[in-house]
C-alpha cells in the first residue's frame, strides 16, 4: 500500500524540528518560507488521498455546463460549438470509465473547460442572440457558485475563508 | 482563441509560458493600456522563458549597493545591517544603514530596497512608484524616496531604494474581544485616533493637484469618457489573457459584463491602487500614521476604484458585539460614504462603485489564480510558495463576484 502521506508527515515534522532551529534567526523571509512549505506540504498530505476524485469533480462540472449549453439550442455551424462537441465526446467515455488515469482526466477537464469558456465568449462577440447569452451566463453563474463551494472547503486548511461552512464536507462534493 | 483559428488549451496555454512575438503583438493590439503599462507587460512577455528566478546573497546585493553608490559620487560612506524583509509579495525588500557623507552633511538612514523578482505577482512600474512618493511627500506620510534604477543598471531587476519608515501594520498587543473578519482589528482605542487620518489620507489623495506635476510614468484619461474604465479593464483582462493556465468560464462572463457597462469619468483622481489597513505603517503609542506604502497600482482615474476596493469585506470585521462592520477596520460601513464626501467633497455614485466591485474581483481573480499560478510554474520569483498558496483565496473572491453579477445578466 501507498504510504506517500506518510512521507509528507514526515517531511513537515523535519523542516519544523529540525531545519527551522537551524535558520539564521536574521533571515526573516527563510523563517517565513520555511513556515509556508511546511504548512504547504501538510495541506497536501490532507488532500492526498482526494486528488483523483476532484480532478473527476471538475470533469463533471464541465460536462453538465456543455451538456446545458448544447440544451439552449447552440448555432450548429460554429466552430466553438464544434469544439465544444468534440471536448465533450473525449470526456464522456472518460467520466464513466473508472479506470481512468488522472492526468487523463485532467487534461480532458482542461479542455472540456476552454471548449465551454469559448463558447462564453463566442456568444458575445459573435452569435448576437442576447437570450441565448444570458441563459449562458446564468448557466455559468449557477454552475460557478457550486464549484466554489467545493472549493472553499478543499483549501480549508489554508484559512483564507473566515467562516467555512459546516454543514456540508467535501465528501458531499466529490462522491 | 487567438483571432486567427481556435487553439487547444495546450497550445493556447503554451503561448502564456512560451510568447511568440506574434502573440505579444495580438495582445499590445486587442487590450491597449496606459504606455508605461504596456511597456512593462511587453517586457514581461518578452522576458517570460527567461530563468528561474534564484535568491541573491547578501554579499551580492552588497556589492550592487556598492555599485550604485560610486556612480552616485558617493565615496564616503560605511555600509551595515544588511537584512532581508518578509512582507513582500510581489517585490523583495532588503534592508540596510547608510552612514554617508551628502555634499558635506554627515547623514546616517536606514533604506530599503525594493526590486522586482524575475517576474512578480504584479507587473507594476517603480518610476512611477518613486514619482508617487516624491510627488506625496509632505502630503500623506510617505516613505522619502532616494533613488531609481529603472532600468536595472545596478541590481539585477528594476528597483527603487526609499528611508525606511518607522511603525507596524497592526497592533502588536492582542485585543480583547472577538471578531469575525479577515481584517486587522485596532481596538477601539486606535480605531478613534486612526479613522480621522485614513480618511484625510484618502481625501488628500483623491483631491491631489495631479495636472501640478509632469508624471512620466502616467497618463491622463479623458474626463465624460470611457477611457480610464477601458484602461483599467484592459489591464486585468490583457493578465488574464497573458498569464492563465487553464479557463474559468466565470471570467468571461464578467468580462462581457465589464465591457457592456463601462461608466465615464466625473473627476479625474489620483487613485492609490491597493488603500486599505495593512498597507499603512503607524506609530502605535501615538495612534499616529507614519507611512503609506505599497504604490504600485497607482494611477490617475476613477476614486470609486480605490472606494471599492478599500471598502471590500476581506479587509473589514464586525464590532465585538457583532452590531458594526467596520470598514478596513477603522470606520463604521454606515458612516464610510458621508465621511468620504465631507473630508473630500466629492460624490460617491453607487453605480460606478458596483462596476468597479466587479472589476476588482476580476483583477483580484485574473491576480491569484492566473498570474500566481503562472510565475510559481515557471519558478520566478521569491515568494513562489506563498503564491502557490493564494490560489485558496480565488474561490472567496470568485464567490462574491457570481454574488455581484447575479441579477445583473
Amino acid at each position: 500500500m501507498d504510504q506517500t502521506d506518510v512521507g509528507l508527515k514526515s517531511v513537515v515534522k523535519a523542516l519544523i524540528d529540525t531545519v527551522a532551529p537551524a535558520i539564521d534567526p536574521s533571515d526573516h523571509l527563510a523563517k517565513e518560507q520555511l513556515r509556508l512549505a511546511a504548512s504547504y506540504v501538510d495541506f497536501v498530505r490532507q488532500r492526498l488521498l482526494l486528488l483523483h476524485s476532484r480532478e473527476r469533480y471538475d470533469l463533471q462540472h464541465y460536462r453538465a455546463l456543455a451538456e446545458q449549453f448544447l440544451g439552449f439550442g447552440l448555432p450548429l455551424a460554429s466552430e466553438a460549438v464544434a469544439a465544444l462537441h468534440s471536448a465533450l465526446a473525449v470526456a464522456g467515455p472518460l467520466a464513466s470509465d473508472p479506470a481512468a488515469p488522472t492526468g487523463r482526466i485532467r487534461a480532458a477537464a482542461t479542455d472540456l473547460a476552454h471548449a465551454v469558456a469559448t463558447v462564453v465568449q463566442a456568444a458575445h462577440s459573435q452569435w448576437n442572440e442576447p437570450d441565448l447569452a444570458r441563459r449562458i451566463d446564468e448557466a455559468v453563474l449557477a454552475a460557478t457558485e457550486d464549484k466554489f463551494e467545493m472549493e472553499l472547503l478543499w483549501y480549508q486548511p489554508i484559512g483564507f475563508d473566515p467562516s467555512p461552512r459546516k454543514d456540508k464536507t467535501l465528501d458531499d462534493f466529490l462522491k | 482563441m487567438t483571432g486567427r483559428h481556435m487553439l487547444s488549451a495546450t497550445e493556447r496555454f503554451r503561448l502564456g509560458e512560451q510568447p511568440t512575438p506574434d502573440f505579444i503583438r495580438q495582445m499590445r493590439e486587442r487590450f491597449p493600456v496606459e504606455p508605461e503599462i504596456d511597456q512593462l507587460f511587453v517586457r514581461k512577455m518578452e522576458r517570460r522563458a527567461g530563468p528561474e528566478y534564484s535568491r541573491l546573497s547578501l554579499d551580492e546585493l552588497r556589492n550592487r549597493i556598492e555599485a550604485m553608490l560610486a556612480d552616485l559620487g558617493i565615496t564616503d560612506y560605511t555600509l551595515s545591517d544588511l537584512r532581508w524583509f518578509t512582507g513582500g509579495v510581489s517585490k523583495i525588500q532588503l534592508g540596510f544603514t547608510l552612514d554617508w557623507d551628502d555634499s558635506g552633511r554627515r547623514r546616517n538612514e536606514r533604506m530599503v530596497v525594493r526590486m522586482d523578482p524575475n517576474e512578480g505577482s504584479n507587473t507594476t512600474s517603480r518610476l512611477r512608484e518613486y514619482e508617487l512618493l516624491k510627488a506625496f511627500d509632505g502630503i500623506v506620510p510617505v516613505p522619502r524616496p532616494f533613488w531609481l534604477d529603472r532600468d536595472a543598471r545596478w541590481f539585477p531587476e528594476p528597483a527603487l531604494v526609499y528611508e525606511f519608515a518607522e511603525g507596524v501594520t497592526k497592533p502588536t498587543m492582542t485585543t480583547t474581544g472577538q471578531v469575525s473578519g479577515m481584517g486587522t482589528n485596532f481596538g477601539p482605542e486606535l480605531r478613534a485616533k486612526l479613522a480621522p487620518q485614513f480618511m484625510d489620507c484618502l481625501a488628500k489623495i483623491h483631491t491631489f493637484d495631479y495636472a501640478a506635476h509632469d508624471f512620466e510614468s502616467m497618463s491622463t484619461p479623458s474626463l465624460g469618457t470611457t477611457q480610464n474604465a477601458q484602461w483599467q479593464l484592459n489591464r486585468a483582462l490583457r493578465i488574464w489573457e497573458e498569464d492563465r493556465c487553464e479557463d474559468l468560464p466565470l471570467m468571461d462572463v464578467a468580462a462581457a459584463w465589464l465591457r457592456d457597462n463601462m461608466p465615464a469619468l466625473d473627476v479625474v483622481s489620483m487613485v492609490h491602487g491597493d488603500y486599505r489597513s495593512g498597507n499603512f505603517l503607524f506609530d502605535e503609542k501615538a495612534g499616529r500614521m507614519t507611512a503609506w506604502l505599497d504604490w504600485e497600482r497607482a494611477h490617475l482615474g476613477d476614486r470609486h476604484r480605490d472606494l471599492a476596493w478599500t471598502t471590500h469585506p476581506s479587509f473589514g470585521h464586525y464590532s465585538e458585539d457583532g452590531s458594526v462592520y467596520y470598514i478596513c477596520g477603522l470606520i463604521p460601513a454606515d458612516e464610510f460614504y458621508d465621511r468620504y464626501t465631507a473630508a473630500s467633497g466629492l460624490s460617491v455614485d453607487p453605480a460606478r462603485l458596483e462596476y468597479y466591485r466587479i472589476l476588482n474581483c476580476f483583477q483580484i481573480i485574473a491576480s491569484v489564480a492566473a498570474t500566481a499560478t503562472r510565475v510559481a510554474s515557471l519558478g520566478k520569483s521569491h515568494q513562489d510558495v506563498l503564491l502557490t498558496r493564494v490560489k485558496g483565496m480565488e474561490s472567496i473572491t470568485g464567490r462574491e463576484l457570481v454574488r455581484l453579477l447575479k441579477g445583473k445578466i
